[in-house]
């Protein structure tokens, strides 16, 4: 077993909610939003983590609390064996060498008055003292790894188009060598043409620096393409955790089969006829007791309301792990029969209840 | 032959900005025939939004401009209504579902106050009470023949008579559609749809939001829905069930729907034609399923095949070279033409090829803007 290069145990994120100005002086609140709630997982050095998750997972928090960029609220993360956990001040920004993050939105992560060498060169900048000219040749070098031109240096980045722009991201956070890039939502904003070349650049870059990738994403596509092993999340926790493969072509967690299942294909001979998934994803404030993913699974029995389910390693021919009281049984349902050609039909698991 | 609910002739719009013009929609063409879903694809700024938005005279102008065209609505010529008219077409006529529903609920009301107001316009028009244009008497049926003309709609007087306004318009009944209202949120399988009632919008989910949206819009029993990006905005699972609610109600209502998107997942689901859009123009224009199994247009393949659905040992993902043209400075001839590895040198002039019987095609209707529309199936 390779050692980890990023390793989180048990790690939580709780926001404060704040609903009085007398409890917003006092910094204090009765109520937490449970954004991030008991996450374990490790990136080995060189692959990618996919992590997919609908918007209010959690994902986003859990990426950011990994970089750094949220103190975390309990648990630890260890970054090539050395405790991440509560740095702060200049040792904090020491770790940035190392972890770096390719942020969500192209156009509001760039700061538009800034040129292209100043925007990609400031994480160099501020590691180190460092002239003006070496900044800007050390720019000129990282610009065509990402295929973006030499000469581009002084443009800005409004000059750019949405690929250009996350390729401006991805050359910002190249510059300082890290091992390891919190890839946030790295397609979301583009075309699927324009995606294309991108996941492809990802991939390349990849094999080329020996890099590693957290990539955050709801886009299974995007996933299926750039990743080795893939985490699901929902609700603030893990819900499966294995091989990119083994998850999207036999997953075992509900949750996992009904996203499988709500992704539509460009295949009009596969057209869905009805989805069954009902509901919509609960609160994080007043998290449900017991499995979270009960209220919407097709095969819920009483002890899912009652108890929670840990993540657990399911035997199979990969290691798996799923936090499923009933994995055994339903490991063999198919996505595809979420998805029902009448009303009436029963899931196939469904019957042993 | 039916009547076609919807004709565009030759549509071109400008943008006039100060960095010049951009052409957002060059000659665009199409004909919808009644109780069918045209879906249109594409990928961003290629035009469809402006599409969407030009049919019902949706565009700010300036910066836009339609430069030349006909949309012929039902016997009715939109674009050279007089602006005043234009409310008597939309919602009964042409209803709208957007991208981002909570951008169009109105925060300050509550739900019931924003349904009432689709509910109470469609009642008053049908009872004669104002004018406007009402779907067909049929609409469950349009094989039988020609629908209805609607022009005759606008050429009655524009506000009720005072005793109708009185009788109608301004009663302060505030339950007298409550019963209609309630029977809408039902059939967008809202439950428990009267505490939802009392809501205002930021209180409810997304998904929840563009329900009450698509309900709002269903309630003018429009004879056309565009639907701008419905779910663009909504997670998977949330999306898998508004599509499967659109495609329930489609079976109910039978409206035509203009349905854009930039998923080709999503419209592969719910249309019945497709158009695919590249830098304004329509490129290709057919059944669904005759478009994605065998395109006519090297654009349509390309685009089809750029979707991911490999892992990353199995090699890299075919991408399209290149990018969308500057819509200001467009290519001569065809668009798409720097891109295509079709390209010769007549794929260069002027004009560029229109949208025609695709050369090679298995129907009548699948058509093609291209000159070589016979050998995009031997591309890889």
């Amino acid at each position: 077993m390779m050692d980890a290069l990023l390793e989180v145990r048990d790690l939580y994120k709780h926001f404060p909610v704040t609903q009085s100005f007398l409890e917003a002086v006092k910094r204090e609140s009765r109520e937490v939003i449970h954004a991030v709630d008991g996450v374990s997982f490790e990136v080995r050095p060189g692959e990618t983590l996919g992590l997919i998750g609908e918007s209010g997972s959690g994902k986003t928090t859990l990426g950011w609390t990994v970089a750094r960029l949220h103190a975390p609220t309990r648990g630890s993360i260890r970054l090539a064996g050395k405790d991440i956990t509560r740095l702060q001040g200049k040792d904090l920004r020491a770790i940035r060498r190392q972890i770096q993050v390719v942020f969500q939105d192209p156009v509001g992560s760039l700061d538009p008055r800034l040129r292209v060498w100043q925007i990609v060169g400031e994480p160099a900048r501020a590691q180190e003292a460092i002239s003006k000219a070496e900044l800007r040749a050390r720019v000129a070098e990282i610009l065509p790894t990402v295929g973006l031109p030499k000469d581009a240096l002084d443009q800005y980045p409004h000059e750019f188009s949405g690929g250009g722009r996350q390729r401006l991201s991805l050359a910002r956070a190249l510059i300082v060598h890290p091992k390891i890039i919190v890839l946030d939502e790295p397609t979301s904003a583009l075309d699927v043409a324009v995606q294309a070349q991108v996941l492809n650049r990802l991939v390349t870059l990849q094999r080329e620096l020996g890099l590693a990738y957290l990539m955050i994403t709801h886009n299974v596509a995007a996933v299926r393409f750039v990743a080795d092993r893939v985490a699901v999340m929902y609700l603030g926790k893990l819900a499966e955790v294995g091989n990119v493969r083994d998850v999207l072509e036999r997953p075992v967690h509900p949750y996992t089969k009904a996203l499988l299942a709500a992704l539509p294909t460009p295949d009009p001979a596969r057209r869905r006829v009805r989805y069954r998934l009902t509901g919509e994803i609960p609160t994080l404030i007043h998290p449900p007791p017991g499995c979270r993913f009960a209220a919407r699974c097709p095969f819920v029995i009483p002890r899912c309301i009652a108890e929670e389910p840990p993540l657990r390693l399911i035997p199979g021919p990969s290691d798996r792990l799923v936090a499923c009281h009933r994995a055994e049984e339903i490991g063999g349902v198919k996505p595809e029969e979420l998805i029902a050609a009448d009303a009436g039909a029963a899931p196939a698991a469904s019957g042993s209840t | 032959m039916v009547d076609s609910v919807l004709r565009i002739e030759n549509l071109s719009v400008d943008y006039e900005v100060g960095a010049g013009t951009f052409h957002a929609l060059r000659d665009v063409s199409l004909e919808m025939t009644p109780g069918r879903v045209a879906g249109i694809v594409g990928e961003t700024g290629c035009g469809k939004s402006t599409l969407a938005h030009a049919i019902p005279r949706l565009l700010r102008e300036p910066p836009a401009r339609v430069r030349r065209g006909k949309v012929w609505f039902r016997g009715i010529d939109v674009l050279a209504l007089p602006r005043w008219k234009l409310p008597l077409v939309r919602g009964t006529g042409i209803s709208m579902i957007f991208q981002e529903p909570i951008n169009s609920l109105n925060p300050a009301y509550r739900i019931y106050d924003q349904l009432v107001e689709a509910v109470r316009i469609r009642k008053m028009r049908e009872t004669g009470k104002t004018p406007g244009v009402l779907p067909s008497l049929e609409p469950h049926d349009y094989s039988t023949g020609a629908s209805p003309k609607a022009s005759e709609a606008l050429t009655r007087p524009l506000l009720p008579s005072p005793a109708d306004r009185k009788r109608l318009h301004l009663t302060r009944d505030r339950d007298a559609h409550r019963a209609d209202v309630l029977e809408y949120l039902r059939l967008v399988r809202i439950n428990d749809p009267e505490t939802i009632l009392d809501l205002y919008p930021h209180e409810l989910s997304g998904g929840m939001r563009q329900r009450i949206m698509i309900a709002m819009a269903l309630s003018e029993k429009p004879s056309l829905l565009i639907a701008d990006e419905p779910t663009s905005a909504l997670d998977v699972t949330i999306q898998a069930q508004v599509l499967t609610l659109m495609k329930e109600l489609m079976e109910e209502v039978r409206t035509s729907i203009l349905f854009i998107s930039h998923d080709l997942g999503v419209i592969a689901e719910m249309a019945d034609d497709v158009g695919v859009m590249y830098a304004g123009h329509l490129v290709e224009f057919g059944p669904v399923a005759e478009v994605y199994s065998r395109p006519r247009h090297p654009y349509t393949k390309a685009l089809l095949r750029s979707v991911p659905r490999q892992y990353k040992d199995d090699g890299p993902l075919p991408s399209l070279p290149g990018s969308v043209p500057n819509l200001s400075h467009l290519p001569s001839g065809c668009t798409f033409h720097p891109r295509c590895p079709l390209a010769r040198p007549i794929c260069a002039k002027e004009p560029g090829p229109s949208l025609e019987a695709a050369k090679g095609a298995v129907t009548s209707g699948h058509q093609a803007a291209c000159f070589f529309s016979d050998e995009v199936a031997s591309l890889p």
